[in-house]
């Protein structure tokens, strides 16, 4: 069967595409050396989330994606550095085609069709024209030119000659569009600034998407779509407007979660295993839950009217559902009927209980612990990395980790011991003492995520210190990092890295430190800096090559 | 306010006011709550114990002596055998013939005329299947007589003399009920893989001073609304929260009992439990003379045996509920006869009028592990609260 995609070449790299990124005709001319579009893949969240947007969440996406490749601690930044090999683009293909024949399939094409062809055994240009021109629209975030218009109809046209049926020659028009590049890929055009000599910015329709994954995490909605053709967004107010709205929107929710779980990777947990003889209670379902759950507890948190970004690290308050509450050994009542499935509640831990925040629940627990053991080293340094955007160095090649390794050694019986013993190397010593001593803090929780007293029947000893503020207990820690500067200037580099789609240039460094001041003034509410970023031309500028990356580590 | 605003709110008060209750309910009393995931008889099947000649035979061994109890002539009995499938199927292929099955089916007499066997085993010929004539016997010395009762057992864990456990007399000699507590007996192990994730848990909640410490406590056993959750692995879920089923069948069942280097054990002598568990097994469990032998293990397990006189009608509609079903698959070869067994060990409550005994003893092994339990009084203040909070949020601008 003839491809109707374009050619394969494509897929040899976003680089591929960089031409059309560039600076759009129709503008000033464009210098040698002027910056171009960022191209990003989209993620496979995003690529569900736009399937079930257009099409409904019905449609069963299938495949597998490629790896996403997380890039100074972003996919966000990481999809702007990926491309798609051969074998991926056979996944698209095949997703593409399922997918098609899913939404043309006799009993669903009613809700997506916008006519009904003249014959359904024969072509009807017209009508495939309307269908393929409001969904390549919505794919590829713009209006198809002619050009790209007339050749899928002419391709569904000869598909459908050729079968005899006017919607499988829809179908693999529809598939075709599903492979572009301009679908696969979020494309951004650069166009001279008006208002910035030599300066180059996102045109409108690149000022949305980037607006709308930010946001939303997803398309762009047909009024943005709107404001953006007319012009709107280049305004100061066109802008504001539209931002305001997408903020008072429900699906801010969408887009604050695919933050967070980004920043704090928890995409780690599809591939958290734990030893069911040790830990018997965490399981798959656990794993998902268990990253549901602190994205529902931050959400809880930065939603709320004011709400302090820092009281993510110290709140009581969750959601649980039936199967992790017996993870915490805490009550839960599920008034759900018999037999449905488990469903989440709220839930706040009592004031003697010693949980607080996000960092002693069961997703950063578990995922920065071994299978069969906790890690202090492991949690003290995502602690470090993830949060307070700090780098801790790789252990040296010839590390000797029998000693930590051996849980049963009844000379090292608790973590701390062999910890202790194991940093008497001069090369282990120095990483060791910025990561274990906050890491320690949490080892009243096993690796399952479960509280404990005592290793080894030893009473743990908890206490430690965080850039010279001492804390005696995970809860404390919690508070620490919640009062730690870094902890909120690490949350804005990682947002503006987040919403430009890359690391800030370093010419962005004021503009982010004046972000960071402003977080302050907002009461730390992540709504209010999303706010000042989105309104900001500097999240618009059109970033050279030439301009050195700021460093987050 | 908890709620973002994106959350249902009923969720939230709903969550929120748990916590409240269940840490109010704790300020005088230690309470510990369990949810029992396993149940089966207590068995302590030994080399031996049924004699010369070991256990009863199969069920196809017993067509032939059946036949013969129902007046049938050599030939005959030659006649119908032959059309039973090969002599060595022992799984029960010989019931695909339609004569045998049907004879088999309806051989209670009743007036004089054939009747479903399963549903009448008292008008089943008793084909006197043996009895366990062992010493040994899981339970308790339920009826006081002590070492001086000539049918009582020993006790293999305590070693106690005088215990009552005719169920196991009775049944012990057929081979899907032999076994140990290691090794629970297939008949109880089946029912109870066949149920596990369908049956209403049951619950004991230990209640006293300080359950670290030997001293008085109160056992309250319940049923909840939810069947015990387990792990990937198959093993049970500790620590899960389990609605209390508010029928009120389900209620009443507080004892006074005591903590003993870790075993928890009754103090009234005559106390009565009244359960309700599974519609297919036993839709009521009951135990006149309660007694109980749980163990608290380091794990925050409770492990045991629970015993009383037991009604053999409860028993039979356990065992005997698939008739035909049952025998031919082995799990209880020869009902009508397993029937009159229980009748003839029956021990328990004689029948005034009679004289017949109506109940068996009986003991049962039960594993537990650590639950929450929220009592249905608990959970109506939680929904009202709930629901009022919700009225308030929609009324208001």
């Amino acid at each position: 069967m003839k491809r109707l995609s374009r050619p394969a070449v494509w897929v040899f790299g976003a680089a591929a595409l960089l031409g059309i990124g560039s600076a759009t005709a129709g503008n000033a001319p464009t210098p040698s050396d002027a910056p171009r579009g960022k191209v990003h893949r989209l993620t496979s969240t995003q690529y569900a989330g736009i399937i079930a947007d257009l099409f409904g969440s019905n449609v069963n996406i299938g495949g597998r994606f490629e790896p996403d490749q997380r890039v100074d601690g972003l996919i966000a930044v990481g999809s702007g550095q990926v491309s798609v090999s051969s074998a991926g683009l056979e996944q698209y293909d095949s997703m593409a085609r399922s997918i098609a024949s899913q939404v043309l399939a006799p009993d669903v094409r009613k809700s997506v069709m916008p006519c009904v062809p003249a014959a359904a055994t024969a072509p009807d240009d017209a009508c495939a024209a309307k269908f393929l021109a409001k969904t390549g629209a919505a794919l590829f975030r713009r209006a198809l030119t002619d050009t790209e218009l007339k050749e899928q109809v002419t391709a569904a046209n000869r598909a459908a000659v050729k079968a005899g049926d006017f919607y499988t020659g829809l179908s693999l028009a529809l598939s075709s569009l599903l492979v572009a590049p301009e679908f696969l890929f979020r494309i951004e055009e650069v166009e001279a600034d008006p208002d910035v000599k030599g300066g180059f910015r996102l045109n409108a329709s690149s000022k949305a998407q980037r607006l709308s994954f930010f946001l939303w995490n997803a398309l762009p909605d047909k009024e943005l779509m709107t404001a953006a053709e007319k012009g709107e967004l280049n305004s100061t107010k066109g802008l504001a407007k539209q931002v305001d709205r997408m903020l008072a929107s429900p699906r801010l929710e969408d887009g604050v979660r695919a933050f967070f779980d980004d920043m704090l990777r928890l995409d780690g947990m599809d591939s958290v295993v734990k030893d069911a003889t040790i830990f018997p209670k965490f399981d798959a379902q656990i794993g998902a839950d268990a990253r549901e759950q602190t994205l529902r507890t931050i959400a809880n948190v930065v939603l709320a009217p004011k709400g302090d970004y820092r009281d993510i690290f110290t709140t009581k308050k969750t959601f649980l559902t039936p199967k992790l509450a017996s993870i915490y050994r805490v009550p839960l009542a599920n008034d759900a009927p018999i037999g449905a499935p488990d469903k989440w509640d709220a839930y706040e831990f009592p004031a003697n209980d010693p949980r607080a925040g996000i960092l002693m629940q069961t997703a950063f627990l578990t995922m920065n612990s071994h299978p069969g053991r906790t890690s202090a080293t492991l949690r003290g340094k995502a602690l470090r990395e993830v949060i307070l955007c700090q780098s801790v160095p790789p252990p040296p090649a010839n590390v000797q980790f029998t000693i930590v390794q051996d849980t049963t050694n009844p000379q090292y019986k608790t973590a701390r011991a062999r910890l202790t013993a194991h940093s008497q190397s001069p090369a282990c010593a120095g990483c060791h003492k910025i990561v274990d001593p906050i890491g320690l803090a949490l080892e009243n929780f096993d690796g399952g995520g479960a509280f404990r007293t005592n290793e080894n029947g030893v009473a743990l000893d908890t206490t430690g210190e965080l850039d010279r503020v001492k804390f005696t207990n995970g809860e404390e820690l919690g508070k620490v990092v919640r009062d730690n500067a870094a902890t909120t200037a690490c949350l804005v580099q990682r947002m503006s890295a987040y919403g430009l789609g890359q690391t800030p240039a370093q010419g962005q460094a004021a503009w982010i430190d004046g972000l960071k001041e402003a977080f302050a003034k907002d009461g730390y509410n992540v709504p209010a800096l999303m706010r000042r970023l989105a309104t900001s031309p500097e999240f618009y500028r059109a970033v050279s090559a030439a301009e050195k990356t700021t460093s987050t580590h | 306010m908890f709620t973002s605003g994106r959350t249902v709110l009923s969720r939230t008060a709903l969550g929120i006011a748990l916590a409240a209750v269940t840490s109010t309910s704790a300020l005088a009393l230690e309470s510990r709550t369990y949810a029992v995931w396993w149940f089966a008889q207590a068995v302590s099947s030994q080399e031996g114990d049924c004699g010369p000649g070991g256990i009863n035979p199969k069920m196809v061994d017993q067509f032939v002596p059946n036949l013969r109890r129902l007046g049938y002539s050599g030939s005959e009995i030659e006649k119908i055998m032959g059309t039973v499938g090969g002599d060595d199927d022992d799984s029960g292929g010989g019931w695909e013939k339609q004569t045998l099955r049907q004879i088999m089916e309806t051989r209670a007499r009743v007036n004089g005329k054939p009747a479903n066997a399963f549903m009448h085993p008292e008008a089943v010929a008793d084909p006197n299947l043996k009895t366990v004539i062992g010493k040994f016997a899981y339970g308790f010395n339920l009826d006081g007589k002590g070492a001086d009762d000539p049918v009582a057992f020993q006790d293999p864990q305590t070693h106690e003399k005088g215990v009552d456990n005719q169920l196991f007399r009775a049944l012990g000699c057929v081979e899907a009920y032999r076994g140990t507590l290691e090794n629970d007996n297939t008949f109880w192990s089946f029912m109870w893989m066949s149920q596990k994730d369908t049956t209403p848990a049951w619950l004991i909640t230990l209640q006293g001073d300080d359950l670290s410490k030997d001293g008085p406590i109160t056992i309250t056993m319940t049923r909840a609304m939810e069947p015990p959750r387990y792990n990937g692995g198959g093993d049970p879920r500790a620590d899960m929260t389990f609605r209390e089923d508010p029928d009120p069948r389900t209620r009443g069942n507080v004892f006074k009992g005591q903590i003993s280097k870790g075993v928890v054990t009754i103090s009234e002598p005559a106390a009565n439990l009244h359960l309700m568990q599974d519609q297919l097994t036993y839709p009521a469990f009951d135990l006149t003379k309660f007694h109980m032998r749980w163990t608290m293990g380091a794990d925050g397990s409770l492990n045991g045996l629970m015993a009383g006189y037991q009604p053999i009608e409860q028993i039979y509609f356990a065992i005997g509920q698939s008739g035909q079903v049952r025998e031919g698959t082995g799990l209880a070869p020869e009902l009508p006869g397993i029937y009159h067994a229980m009748r003839r060990m029956a021990d328990g409550d004689p029948d005034p009028k009679t004289g017949l005994r109506l109940t068996i003893s009986s003991t049962y092994h039960i594993k537990a592990v650590p639950a929450f339990v929220v009592s249905a009084k608990e959970m109506d203040e939680l929904r009202a609260r709930a629901a009022g909070k919700a009225t308030a949020m929609a009324t208001t601008p």
